[in-house]
């Protein structure tokens, strides 16, 4: 009797924990929102001044604001596409079976992970400046990375979301498939074969999965653009040099959009893997 | 709920071929992408010419030069850092482990709740913390209005701390959060059939000692080294210490002595994954810190992309990472006879 008290007990401290813990969670997104809909009466949105559905009304009338955040929609959806490409087939084979140097591979993996950003940014800006000054370097990439831009922002936000495609794609192979894909064997059924109808439909929620979570990470990531991304107009990096002349509320607008957008995509992948699983 | 796959060793198909071929471009592309810059970063460290573009000679100067000049921002990022990842545990351990063990059928509700804030972007967030946290903004603003008491905390170490330890929650939840899943239920059963209870005086000295230590961090970092010994810094080490001993002392035996030794791996995974960013974290005190806030990437971002000075700026970054790349080690040594990946 003692015991189930406590642990009652035990559970309301943690359930007032998780909802002071969402106050403080939500609070940034709200005051977005609140934010969204003010009129700050000068250069900077910081203040409540008074209500208006003016940054609503036209969320673009910002210069150079929907440039910076279609170039931003560009490179996200590109490095998600590239990152989910190449990074499938190491996934797979590191969840399929233990080999000789999967340990390294997973290693590699991991790196961008436990690399502080700025270093990771840092390194990559060096060395498409390399590619431009080093002759042999210059004539293999063709002058492809610098001047800075496109490629190499994409570059960098592909590497980044590849271990996250890795990642879910090799959880998604462990543990599965496995009697499947020897019964089909069995049966005569080719390698080919047996990817196509076996291992496919088992991968393919991780291969989305982590092509969103890219998608996310390059939309949102600051650092890793600022360093590659040159003179080129991304969306965060654009942000952080209007902010020091002006903040309008149609930045509110567009964070709130981004939310908005980003929940319903969460929502229909739900939906999409849910609707697998019960399958 | 304990499937199989979480309980034993994950079945793998024995006769599959490695994939070598298949594997081939992506590795190419990580060794271009990932391995050639860290490397190049270490070489251009020790280059004799420290405003070329790329390394020439071989010199210690870019060390010798920038690490002392630079020392209190390297400080910085360690103190400030550490804060923010032990309150980042101390707002996500007690909400992963509820979600996990009270969240019933609300478990994936509740979990999303957490990253749903991250879905809009990283810089927009740290506009909200300016706003939230500005002398004359909805917090602080009616406040003063009411009282006439000026609260000041955008431009201080606080929020620095504050902005980061919002960063950092989910990247320690959701390890901890997979770890607290797959401890084995019927343990927890068998403990409350033993009649375990609360952690008593033991909990209460141990979350003495431990609040006294952390209490002692955030003071160093809230009122600075030599600010630490006023009465107010100091009741604030005393708070610490008595809260942290009251969660010790009624903390329920069930997590202190089965589900937080099983899930070991899930707080290294947890501290890697935000230990390490909060190091190299720039924007943050950028925004909301002072002048005296200023961590290491903030010089190194200046370095490289203002000043030009590329081989000093790879002399601090390479400090960066090593210090990185030695505490992954350590931790890591914690979780040996683990897959790296696993702990993800």
């Amino acid at each position: 009797m003692s015991s189930s008290t406590t642990i009652i007990r035990e559970g309301w401290a943690v359930r007032l924990v998780i909802a002071l813990a969402l106050v403080f969670m939500f609070a940034p997104v709200v005051t977005m929102i609140v934010f969204s809909f003010n009129d700050p009466g000068g250069r900077f949105n910081y203040e409540l001044g008074t209500f208006s559905l003016e940054a609503w009304r036209s969320p673009f009338a910002v210069p150079q604001l929907g440039v910076a955040l279609g170039n931003s929609l560009i490179v996200a959806a590109v490095s998600a596409v590239l990152a989910a490409l190449l990074g499938t087939p190491v996934g797979f084979a590191l969840g399929r079976r233990k080999f000789v140097g999967g340990g390294a591979v997973s290693g590699l993996t991991f790196i961008p992970l436990a690399t502080p950003e700025v270093v990771l940014g840092a390194g990559m800006l060096i060395l498409f400046v390399a590619t431009a000054t080093i002759p042999f370097l210059k004539t293999i990439t063709g002058g492809l990375f610098y001047p800075l831009g496109f490629p190499s922002v994409i570059a960098a936000h592909t590497t980044l979301g590849l271990s996250f495609v890795i990642i879910n794609v090799r959880s998604r192979v462990i543990g599965a498939g496995v009697t499947l894909e020897q019964a089909a064997r069995d049966l005569g059924a080719s390698g080919f074969t047996v990817f196509r109808t076996i291992w496919l439909p088992i991968i393919l929620p991780g291969i989305l999965s982590g092509a969103l979570l890219t998608f996310a990470i390059s939309l949102d990531d600051f650092v890793l653009t600022n360093f590659t991304a040159g003179g080129t107009t991304m969306f965060p990096t654009w942000l952080y040099g209007l902010m020091r002349r002006e903040l309008p509320p149609q930045i509110a607008v567009v964070g709130t959009l981004i939310f908005l957008v980003s929940l319903g995509l969460v929502a229909i992948s739900a939906k999409i893997s849910g609707r697998q699983s019960v399958n | 709920m304990i499937s199989a796959q979480d309980a034993g060793q994950p079945a793998r198909s024995p006769g599959a071929r490695a994939g070598w071929p298949e594997m081939l471009p992506t590795l190419v592309w990580l060794a271009a992408l990932l391995i050639v810059p860290l490397v190049y970063i270490l070489r251009m460290s020790f280059s004799a010419d420290p405003f070329a573009l790329t390394a020439t000679g071989w010199s210690l100067a870019n060390y010798a030069d920038s690490i002392p000049f630079y020392w209190d921002n390297l400080l910085n990022s360690v103190l400030i850092g550490l804060s923010s990842t032990i309150l980042a545990f101390a707002i996500a351990m007690p909400v992963a482990y509820g979600i996990s063990f009270y969240g019933g059928r609300w478990k994936a509700v509740l979990l999303f709740a957490f990253f749903a804030p991250f879905l809009t972007s990283y810089l927009i967030r740290i506009v909200a913390w300016q706003t939230l946290l500005g002398a004359n903004g909805p917090l602080f603003g009616p406040l003063q209005q009411a009282t006439g008491i000026e609260v000041r905390v955008l431009g201080t170490p606080f929020a620095v701390v504050a902005g980061l330890t919002y960063q950092l929650v989910p990247f320690v939840l959701l390890p901890l959060y997979t770890a607290f899943n797959r401890v084995d239920r019927t343990l927890c059963a068998a403990a409350e059939d033993l009649y375990s209870g609360r952690c008593g005086r033991s909990g209460a000295i141990l979350g003495a000692a431990g609040g006294l230590a952390i209490g002692l961090l955030l003071a160093v970092v809230f009122f600075g080294g030599r600010g630490i010994a006023a009465p107010g810094p100091l009741l604030f080490v005393l708070a610490s210490a008595l809260l942290c001993s009251a969660i010790g002392g009624t903390m329920t035996e069930r997590f202190a002595l089965i589900v937080f030794p099983l899930s070991r791996n899930g707080f290294v995974a947890a501290a890697v994954l935000s230990f390490i960013p909060a190091l190299g974290d720039y924007v943050n005190a950028a925004l909301l810190g002072n002048v005296r806030t200023q961590m290491l990437g903030n010089v190194i971002q200046a370095k490289f992309l203002v000043e030009l000075d590329y081989a000093g700026a790879a002399a601090l970054s390479a400090t960066l990472l090593v210090a990185a790349m030695l505490l992954l080690t350590l931790l890591l040594r914690l979780i040996r006879g683990t897959e790296l990946l696993d702990v993800v």
